[in-house]
C-alpha cells in the first residue's frame, strides 16, 4: 500500500514498506483463513489480536474477525471502526474453560470483510494464557 | 437426504439392537462443522447471475467460486434476491473445492455426506464426483445423483469406518469436483457421524 490509502504510512522508497492484506472490494466481499497448528487446550484465554485499517481511498464497511477450531466459531469480533486512512486494533478474547467441545482441535484464525468495500488489515497475532483455575 | 438415514439407522437398529433403540440411536447422530457450508458466507453485491472466484472456507481449484444463481439457471428454484451456490467447472477446465475439517476419523463410526448437486438450465452438466477423504486418501465417494438442467438433487455418500480404520485419527475432509467441460453447482454440504453398533 502506499501513502494514497494511508497518508501517514511510510514512503514508497522507504525499507520499511508496508504490506497488509486486503479483504474484499467492489465485486464481491472477502475472507483469509488460517489453520494454525496450535490446538484448543483446556483452562486457556486465547487472545487474538487483528490491526485492521480503512483504506483513505475506498469505503469501508465492515469486517469479522474469528477465532474458530473445527470450523467452530469460539469467538468472534467487529468492534474496530477505523478512520478512513488509519488502523485499529480489534481485540478478541475467548476463555475455553475446563471442558471445550473442541478441545484438541486446530485453531483457526478467520477475517472476512462484510459489504462491497474493503478491509484492509496489517497484523495479526494469537497469544494463549493459562486460566487460574 | 431424511429418509436414506432413516433407512439406514433403521437396518442398524433392527439387525443389532431392535426397534426400542431408534429414538437414542437418531439421538447420537452428531453434526460435524462445516465452514460456509451453504457458500452464502461471500456477499455479491450485484444482481443474480453474479459469480466471483473462491470461497470462504474453501480451497478452490481451477474455474470455481460462489455463483448466486438467477431463474435464469433455476427457474422456480431461485428467489429473485438469487440463490447462493458453488459453481465448479467450466468449458475451459474442470473444477474443484476442498475443505479440511476439524474432526478426525473415530473407529466404529458411520459418516453421512450430503450434497446437494444442481445442473444449470442455461448450461452443461457433464457430472461431478463427492468424495470423503483423510489424510488426502478417498473413504467413500459418490456420483449417482443425475439432476435434469435448472434442479437440484441430493447425492448421499457413506462411509462405515469399522473397528481399525487405516486413516485412524486423521482429518476428515471434503472434495467435490467436476467432470467434463461442463459446470456443477453445489447448493450445501453436510456431514455427520453416527456412533456404529460393535
Amino acid at each position: 500500500m502506499s501513502t494514497t490509502q494511508y497518508p501517514g504510512a511510510p514512503p514508497p522508497d522507504c525499507i520499511a514498506r508496508m504490506y497488509c492484506a486486503y479483504v474484499g472490494g467492489s465485486p464481491t466481499s472477502g475472507s483469509i483463513l488460517q489453520t494454525l497448528g496450535a490446538t484448543v487446550q483446556a483452562n486457556t484465554t486465547y487472545i487474538l489480536t487483528v490491526e485492521v485499517g480503512a483504506r483513505a481511498d475506498n469505503p469501508f464497511t465492515g469486517y469479522a474477525a474469528s477465532l474458530l477450531a473445527g470450523n467452530a466459531t469460539l469467538a468472534s469480533g467487529h468492534k474496530a471502526t477505523p478512520m478512513g486512512g488509519t488502523f485499529v486494533t480489534e481485540v478478541v478474547v475467548y476463555e475455553s474453560g475446563a471442558t471445550p467441545a473442541q478441545l484438541g482441535q486446530p485453531l483457526q484464525i478467520l477475517i472476512t470483510s462484510t459489504g462491497d468495500g474493503q478491509a484492509d488489515i496489517q497484523s495479526v497475532a494469537l497469544t494463549a494464557l493459562p486460566t487460574a483455575q | 437426504m431424511f429418509s436414506v438415514r432413516t433407512r439406514l439407522m433403521s437396518a442398524i437398529v433392527f439387525v443389532h439392537m431392535g426397534l426400542a433403540l431408534a429414538v437414542s440411536m437418531k439421538a447420537q447422530e452428531v453434526p460435524i462443522p462445516i465452514l460456509n457450508p451453504k457458500f452464502d458466507m461471500d456477499v455479491l453485491p450485484g444482481a443474480p447471475g453474479a459469480s466471483q472466484f473462491g470461497l470462504t472456507g474453501w480451497v478452490v481449484g481451477p474455474q470455481s467460486g460462489v455463483f448466486k444463481a438467477s431463474t435464469t439457471q433455476y427457474p422456480g428454484i431461485a428467489p429473485s434476491t438469487g440463490l447462493y451456490c458453488a459453481f465448479i467447472g467450466w468449458s475451459s477446465s474442470s473444477g474443484s473445492i476442498l475443505q479440511t475439517l476439524g474432526a478426525t476419523v473415530q473407529a466404529n463410526t458411520t459418516y453421512i455426506l450430503t450434497v446437494e448437486v444442481g445442473a444449470r438450465a442455461d448450461y452443461v452438466f457433464t457430472g461431478y464426483v463427492a468424495a470423503l477423504l483423510a489424510g488426502n486418501v478417498t473413504l467413500a465417494s459418490g456420483h449417482r445423483a443425475t439432476p435434469a438442467g435448472g434442479t437440484f438433487v441430493t447425492e448421499v455418500v457413506v462411509y462405515e469406518s469399522g473397528a481399525t480404520p487405516a486413516q485412524l485419527g486423521q482429518p476428515l475432509q471434503i472434495l467435490i469436483t467436476s467432470t467434463g467441460d461442463g459446470q456443477v453447482n453445489i447448493q450445501s454440504v453436510a456431514l455427520t457421524a453416527l456412533p456404529t453398533a460393535q
